[in-house]
């Protein structure tokens, strides 16, 4: 089974990865609850499966550039969920991509302050330990996407 | 002018959307003001009026459509 994540970064390397790192931390607080931990790191992607096809799912999102890679590959690494966005703004053209919406969870650190809603958006000495602990997750993750490839290829 | 980025996976096409601002991310920032909002590939860049603020979340309406080629 082949997994599809599209990019929403304009290309790759550190300023992509910081890009992605700042998102599973913004999303922290909507994770509240999902599981035992306070929150989750996640970062999302999209599955090749119920007659959604890698050309389907590339060409419903807006990204130019995007990557595969394999469960097998994703769960040496990281925990999944599959996950649907729950918002009355999700965009109709993306909602049918829901049902193969999966998160790829990124580990989370023993710190106390985390269990403190909203703290990463309001301490600054927090946000940058959690940057620093982050940054080699997002490294493994996009390792596992590349090569990365354009959508009209 | 404040400059942001938006979660489009959740967001894409909404002319109304909320983003989560670290505190260096919102300080001046007020109700009434027009932001930037990151583009992305195929995703340009756009600007948008704050409508609400509650703590670091922050929600916006889009002034300029999406002009993404999907």
């Amino acid at each position: 089974m082949a997994r599809v994540r599209c990019s929403s970064s304009t290309s790759a390397g550190a300023g992509a990865n910081d890009n992605l790192r700042d998102k599973a931390i913004r999303s922290y607080d909507d994770y509240r609850g999902i599981t035992t931990s306070a929150g989750l790191f996640v970062l999302s992607v999209y599955a090749a499966l119920k007659g959604h096809d890698i050309p389907k799912i590339v060409g419903t999102l807006p990204w130019n550039q995007y990557g595969t890679s394999s469960v097998g590959e994703l769960r040496a690494h990281f925990e999944l969920l599959a996950t649907t966005i729950l918002d009355d703004d999700t965009p109709e053209p993306v909602d049918p991509l829901q049902e193969v919406h999966f998160d790829v969870v990124l580990p989370v650190p023993e710190d106390g302050r985390l269990a403190v809603e909203g703290v990463l958006l309001d301490d600054d000495l927090l946000l940058a330990t959690i940057k620093a602990w982050l940054d080699p997750h997002i490294d493994t993750f996009q390792s596992l996407f590349e090569p990365r490839q354009r959508r009209y290829d | 002018m404040h400059r942001m980025t938006v979660d489009y996976t959740r967001y894409l096409r909404s002319p109304v959307v909320e983003v989560a601002l670290f505190a260096s991310e919102r300080i001046g920032l007020k109700v009434g003001d027009t932001v930037l909002v990151n583009g992305e590939d195929g995703i340009p860049e756009r600007r948008a009026t704050v409508l609400s603020i509650d703590g670091g979340k922050v929600k916006l309406r889009f002034i300029d459509p999406v002009t993404a080629t999907v």
